[in-house]
């Protein structure tokens, strides 16, 4: 019965000596983003109409809608506002991204990590 | 299915009682209804409702209805009939300031700081805002020295010079979460604990009256850092109840994906924690290790492993595609044969069971009269499960068993644990199999307003029945009130009761049985000053719920 399992467990010691290690390289857990992260909000501004969905739908409330210049709506200038993102505040949900009827908001993954200095 | 809307005319499920005549009713209620699921209070116009919810193991609810003036409010206490309602009257009298005759700790608080002044008005009252709540409370921190714990057990009844009142906690080796016990000690046997949490009390319930539904949803879902699925979940069913809407085949079983998947990555963090605890640091790296697979198939499916933000009113945010389903099917293998090698090792292996085998035993009727939920009470032979009693989801469409245990102590609780694992990886075979094809994410997020009713939901997260009242006021962005009752609050009146008669070596064990998730039941307030960004006054109490599990 001994014998037996010392057998076993030296198989097994061979075993986990060429298996994968369960601590993840550092390299993984160093890079900001996996493939399936959700990424962080970016505005492409040339597409937002300025309807302030995103604001309103933030559950963080890290959105706020700042002038953002004028556009022409039809046959006349209008002013319209942009919303900013206050990467402090973001939980990085991706609710925005997914109101905008306009896709002006991008979950972007290649980006280096975001240094808030206040 | 899950969630009812409570209709205050349907006599059969809902008993409008005086005040003077709640003892006698309950008394009668609670023969056929013997499980308390909480007790609800909101404040309108003037006057402040009691709601009290029984259920009788099989999903029938009992509602009695209790409407008190809002200045003076004063009812008798049910302890005496209930003993885990005691807690629940504690938390209502901090936040509503109704007084309740006959409560065996008539000053102590639960989840106010001591220093809460006496004539302050109640949190959760509707005539209180955030910015006055917080001006008191920011006066307080300023002005008062630290005050020191004060022992709640109340020195006048023991003055026996034997005992001695051992504070444990807040900070303390054992515990991950802060939580006070005052722990009544004779030599090395405990005589009596009091448990006192709020110490990361962060007012989710009073905040989720400040934002839309859809933002609530985000905010409930931090709770809890284990169950946030389920509590996301149960918010979303009290709502579509409330609204009307229902979601579609394929997002129901979506939902039911992710909750079985975060059943077992909570069950498998505890019984690795368990072999933490009891000094079996192998068993704790081992099983951590298997839960890898888990959270990176959370966060394939949703793309966050913690918060996963998957589940939206009408639906879910993202579609599942079949490569995806098919990842899920083979690591979900993988993972069973994994941890069914290291769970029947380390079960096996003596010295665990010895340390764990008769400690903290507790009976049936305890556990009932405490209230308790989930796994512990199902340790003891009830078979209550609201995914059999009450079904929501796909949980029709599936076949498990209920896990039930025959005594209650720490290794039968394990056990259940251990099998109730397996149950989910086979639910989770089962609905990869039977997924129905459309498209579950809706058109667009609801963003409206209310309706007029209440509405309550109840689902199985891993740690036991969590319960959610939600009322709406007609054009209302917000919901008018959110109850929330998380699954340690009654359990934690069962672990106080299971640890008399324990040595002091054995409170970290017996505290931790009932997984607790001091979050969940808590909720701190970080003040931060506008001017001057990023200062934060720490209040005394722990600056943020960071905890291994649930408070509000």
């Amino acid at each position: 019965m001994v014998a037996k399992k010392s057998v076993k467990t030296v198989f097994e010691a061979i075993e986990s000596f060429f298996s994968r290690p369960e601590t993840f390289p550092s390299e993984d857990t160093e890079r900001a983003f996996t493939e399936v992260s959700r990424g962080i909000p970016v505005l492409i501004a040339d597409k937002c109409i300025g309807c302030s969905l995103c604001a309103l739908s933030c559950p963080a409330q890290a959105i706020t809608m700042i002038p953002g210049g004028k556009r022409m709506l039809g046959n006349r200038q209008v002013e319209i506002k942009n919303p900013s993102f206050d990467y402090s505040k973001c939980i990085y949900c991706g609710l925005c991204a997914q109101v905008c009827r306009q896709n002006a908001i991008e979950m972007r993954k290649n980006v280096d990590p975001i240094i808030i200095i206040k | 299915m899950g969630a009812v809307s409570l209709k205050r005319n349907d006599s059969s499920s809902v008993l409008t009682v005086f005040p003077e005549s709640l003892p006698e009713t309950v008394r009668a209620v609670i023969s056929s209804y013997p499980h308390l699921v909480g007790i609800t209070a909101t404040h309108v116009a003037n006057s402040i409702e009691l709601i009290y919810s029984f259920d009788n193991w099989k999903g029938e609810m009992k509602h009695l209805l209790v409407s008190l003036p809002e200045k003076g409010a004063a009812v008798e206490s049910i302890s005496s009939q209930i003993r885990g309602a005691y807690i629940y009257e504690m938390e209502i009298r901090d936040m509503f300031g109704v007084s309740f005759i006959g409560h065996p700790l008539p000053n102590a608080k639960l989840l106010l700081p001591e220093s809460y002044p006496q004539g302050a008005p109640p949190p959760l009252l509707k005539t209180v805002s955030l910015e006055q709540l917080m001006q008191i409370l920011n006066e307080v921190q300023m002005q008062e020295p630290p005050s020191s714990v004060i022992p709640i057990t109340g020195s006048s009844r023991y003055s026996v010079e034997s005992i001695v009142i051992l504070p444990f906690g807040p900070y303390h080796p054992a515990l991950k979460e802060p939580e006070h016990f005052a722990i009544a000690l004779e030599g090395e046997k405990i005589v009596e604990a009091r448990p006192r949490i709020g110490y990361v009390h962060r007012g989710i319930e009073k905040l989720a009256e400040t934002r839309s539904f859809l933002q609530t949803l985000f905010l409930v879902e931090r709770v809890c850092g284990i169950c946030s699925f389920h509590h996301s979940w149960t918010y979303t069913l009290a709502v579509e109840n409330l609204l009307g809407i229902s979601p579609n085949k394929k997002a129901e079983f979506l939902r039911t994906l992710v909750a079985e998947l975060e059943r077992i990555h909570s069950h498998s963090l505890w019984i690795g924690l368990l072999g933490y605890w009891v000094g079996f640091d192998s068993m704790f790296m081992w099983l951590w290790s298997a839960r890898e697979r888990i959270m990176k198939l959370l966060e394939m499916i949703a793309g966050n492993r913690v918060n996963k933000s998957f589940i939206t009113i009408g639906g879910v945010r993202y579609d599942v595609s079949d490569e995806k389903l098919k990842v899920v099917k083979r690591e979900i293998s993988e993972f069973e044969k994994e941890f069914r090698r290291i769970t029947e090792e380390v079960m096996s292996y003596g010295p665990l069971e010895e340390r764990t085998r008769g400690i903290g035993i507790y009976h049936a009727d305890t556990a009932i009269s405490s209230g308790a939920v989930g796994p512990v009470l199902r340790a003891t032979g009830v078979p209550y499960d609201i995914r059999k009693v009450e079904p929501y989801g796909a949980y029709p469409e599936v076949s498990f068993d209920v896990v039930t245990g025959n005594r209650g102590d720490v290794l039968t609780i394990a056990e259940v644990r251990v099998k109730e694992t397996f149950e989910s990886i086979g639910i989770i075979q089962q609905l990869v199999e039977k997924m129905p094809s459309g498209n579950p994410v809706p058109s667009a997020f609801f963003m409206g307003t209310s309706k007029d009713g209440e509405a309550f939901a109840r689902t199985e997260p891993p740690r036991g029945e969590l319960y959610y009242y939600i009322r709406g006021k007609v054009g209302m962005r917000n919901p008018y009130r959110v109850k929330i009752r998380t699954p340690t609050l009654p359990n934690l009146v069962l672990a106080s009761e299971a640890i008399k008669g324990y040595t002091l070596s054995d409170v970290p064990l017996i505290l931790t049985m009932i997984d607790p998730c001091f979050s969940c039941e808590d909720r701190a307030i970080v003040y931060i000053n506008r001017k001057e960004p990023f200062i934060v006054k720490l209040p005394r109490a722990a600056p943020q719920g960071i905890g291994l599990g649930c408070s509000l």
